[in-house]
């Protein structure tokens, strides 16, 4: 279980806040509320007060890159450094690519030349090759059609079910609120809460 | 000194053909071109006032002036070094780590110099002292100044890239190593440099200075030989010291990247 309790920044603020395994959690809130803020506090990339905990460990407990082995971020824009796509996995040959509708050739491609919507896939399965705990999404389907939208849902789902992963993801698209998740959490005028219902 | 002595007139008339090309760059640029004017003005300033330090110094020689010399051209030079960066920290730490590598760079190869190499008695004769020194300092601090200002640019502009490592779990060593490699080549382009042309394009400046003042070709060829094996030594000392302090406030001690403790100047 992933646990927040009295949560702190200038730009934000939560009370207590817990995401069971297997829980796909849906973060919303108007443009700049602050939700890639809090994935990032989350995956104790900024500075804040508080205390975040995993499985009853304490972030503080391990280092920035413990933590972060365990819980990673993918942003909404992902970045790249090598020449090769393999190059930036650990078991490149492991990635379910045909999953999400990516073929195997293009492990050997340069990251440069891929579509905005190829690179996002590839991020998600990059961040899957560290075997994380805690997987936190920022718009992960912003650039992909209906199709992928789908097959991306679908790993998500099975990541969650299977591995008993703990998921907390931003979207802007109500229907896909309302398809996966399990838990809402609002950010409404810095104060992060859980709701019940999706609000659309 | 052997060769003919150089009078005011002469100095004037090299100074004068500085201010014309000062007038030329004007229209160009002018902060060049009163760059160049104060640049001058602070150089002859300096040296004038460095020619009379000395030569007190030749006349009292002790081993605390020497220091307390030293430690002013030390205190000058980690000045030099974070005034002219781009991104700045403005605190003490930021001083400390120019300084601490310059001193380690500088300080430690000129005593190997001076104790067993050159082996004058006594050690710390300014006539040795002080120019080694002196070479050792302005060329460490070019060369910490240059690998300091790229690591810090790097930073900044592969910003992404470096959250995006950290985010996968990377710790600040291995996700900045790309940024590292080019700090430290850009530090130690102008030594090899000067190694890959000294002989061939051009005559160092101490070697012309001591032809120019009569001494032996050979001799003043092996001391310049030494001057630039050390300064060698010492910027690379001084640059890999300096690179992993830089680096390291870059982060905190959960290896997050802390751009935010940095100021962009827009004046450089």
């Amino acid at each position: 279980m992933l646990e927040l309790q009295s949560l702190k920044t200038d730009l934000i603020r939560a009370e207590k806040l817990t995401v069971s395994a297997g829980d796909r959690v849906l973060l919303q809130g108007p443009s700049g509320s602050g939700k890639t803020h809090l994935l990032r506090v989350i995956a104790d990339l900024v500075p804040w007060q508080g205390s975040i905990a995993l499985d009853q460990q304490s972030s503080v407990d391990m280092s920035g890159p413990e933590w972060r082995q365990r819980v990673i971020l993918v942003s909404a824009d992902s970045h790249w450094w090598h020449h090769r796509v393999a190059a930036h996995f650990h078991a490149p040959e492991a990635a379910p690519l045909t999953d999400i509708g990516l073929d195997n050739t293009i492990l050997e491609r340069d990251p440069q030349h891929l579509s905005s919507g190829e690179k996002q896939r590839l991020a998600l399965l990059r961040a899957l090759d560290r075997s994380p705990r805690v997987l936190l999404l920022d718009e992960p389907c912003a650039n992909l059609d209906t199709d992928a939208t789908a097959l991306v849902e679908a790993l998500l789902s099975r990541w969650c079910h299977q591995q008993q992963g703990h998921l907390i993801m931003t979207s802007h698209d109500a229907a896909q609120r309302k398809r996966l998740a399990d838990k809402h959490w609002r950010i409404d005028k810095g104060q992060v809460l859980e709701v019940g219902e999706p609000v659309t | 000194m052997n060769g003919p002595e150089l009078s005011l007139m002469d100095l004037g008339l090299a100074a004068l053909i500085v201010m014309a090309v000062a007038g030329f760059v004007r229209p160009l640029s002018k902060r060049s071109s009163n760059g160049l004017l104060v640049g001058m003005a602070r150089m002859s300033l300096q040296l004038a006032l460095i020619g009379l330090v000395l030569k007190a110094l030749f006349e009292n020689i002790t081993v605390w002036w020497v220091l307390l010399v030293s430690l002013v051209m030390l205190l000058a030079a980690g000045r030099e070094v974070m005034a002219r960066q781009h991104y700045r920290r403005h605190s003490l730490g930021e001083w400390r780590d120019g300084l601490l590598a310059m001193a380690i760079g500088s300080f430690s190869l000129t005593l190997l110099a001076l104790l067993v190499m050159v082996g004058h008695e006594p050690w710390y004769h300014p006539r040795f002292a002080i120019p080694f020194l002196g070479m050792m300092l302005g060329n460490t601090m070019t060369a910490i100044a240059l690998t300091i200002s790229r690591i810090l640019e790097g930073a900044h502009q592969q910003r992404a890239i470096l959250e995006e490592r950290l985010a996968l779990g990377e710790p600040w060593q291995q996700a900045c190593h790309s940024i590292w490699r080019d700090g430290i080549r850009q530090g130690l382009i102008p030594v090899i440099n000067m190694m890959a042309a000294s002989g061939i394009v051009s005559l160092p400046g101490m070697m012309t200075g001591q032809l120019l003042a009569g001494a032996d070709p050979i001799s003043a060829v092996s001391y310049q030989i030494l001057i630039i094996l050390l300064i060698a030594a010492g910027t690379g000392i001084g640059i890999l010291l300096a690179s992993r302090l830089t680096l390291r406030q870059l982060f905190d001690d959960r290896h997050r990247l802390r751009l935010d403790r940095y100021t962009e100047d827009r004046e450089h």
